[in-house]
């Protein structure tokens, strides 16, 4: 059995338009695997911290970008 | 026969067989399985993401691994670039995922400095899928050849004779057992055998074995008497 998953949630507006899906959608399939894998890793591990994500506002820590490269692109 | 709510099929079975706590393990340990599997199963259907995949496994799943194992061993990236013979700057750039491409000889310098061994090969998808679903970087670790455990006997002397025995000079095992001295649980058998005259008539096999006292178990030696040192010595 794997081991349990953060949760990782997609902000959708009110209008039912998901941002980050429509971006994950236009990615080639290098990305997008790259994507899930970083992701996936990074959802098993305990300490998110530089250089692999970054706060992006003072004070809240559970929101900031994640980085990662794919395909000679820096992607945050 | 099931119903259908919301787009979902339910199997009235689930419902109405198991008990509710069991059924709500049930369904989570369903949930997991599909959330885990099937949505990739699903992604490898494409041939590209398919490709895609076995690449992000190297460039993306590596420096993963690489970063658990320098957090297991206490070791800085200055220290690793130190055993691996690579600049600091370099080995930054390996672990930050996809920045990278990974090659054999690259890897293969990482397995020398942390000491453990490396696999390539080809493999089918499903076992790769089932790799990446079961990583986990907090847990990984690949211990080094000294604390390797598959190489370890509960008998100290055992592990200590078998490190001397050139690879050329190797004892080998023999169906006419007298002493079991490791477990199972091991992965490794060493036995004591009963004496010198099966060994010499004994076909040379690839695996090893180690006298660790031939005298405690009634060796009867062949000519000259010999010790359990001597016996090792004896069948070179």
């Amino acid at each position: 059995m794997p081991d349990a998953l953060k949760p990782v949630r997609c902000y959708v507006s009110l209008a039912g338009n998901n941002k980050i899906a429509d971006w994950y959608d236009n990615l080639s399939a290098q990305e997008r695997s790259d994507a899930d894998e970083f992701i996936k890793d990074m959802r098993r591990t305990k300490d998110w911290m530089l250089p692999h994500y970054r706060p992006r506002l003072k004070g809240y820590k559970a929101l900031g970008e994640l980085r990662w490269t794919s395909e000679k692109k820096s992607i945050a | 026969m099931g119903c259908t709510h919301k787009g979902k099929v339910y199997d009235p079975a689930d419902a109405l067989i198991r008990p509710i706590s069991e059924n709500l393990k049930y369904k989570m340990e369903r949930q997991e399985r599909w959330s885990m599997t099937s949505k990739l199963e699903g992604k490898l259907q494409d041939h590209a993401y398919r490709t895609a995949f076995v690449a992000s496994q190297i460039n993306v799943g590596i420096p993963f691994q690489i970063k658990a194992l320098m957090k297991t061993r206490g070791w800085t990236q200055e220290k690793l670039a130190e055993r691996t013979g690579m600049l600091q700057p370099r080995i930054s750039a390996i672990l930050r995922p996809g920045k990278v491409r990974l090659n054999i000889e690259t890897l293969r310098r990482f397995a020398e400095a942390f000491d453990c061994g490396l696999l390539v090969r080809f493999a089918p998808f499903s076992e790769l899928a089932r790799w990446s679903d079961t990583f986990n970087p907090e847990r990984f670790d690949v211990p080094a050849f000294k604390d390797d455990l598959g190489f370890q006997h509960t008998d100290g002397t055992a592990a200590d004779h078998a490190a001397r025995i050139p690879p050329q000079r190797q004892i080998h095992t023999l169906p006419s057992v007298t002493q079991t001295v490791s477990s199972q649980q091991q992965g490794i058998s060493v036995q004591a055998c009963g004496s010198v005259a099966e060994l010499a008539a004994e076909p040379r096999r690839d695996n090893v074995v180690v006298l660790p006292a031939l005298s405690a178990v009634g060796c009867a030696p062949l000519g000259a008497p010999v010790s359990a040192r001597g016996a090792t010595g004896s069948t070179r």
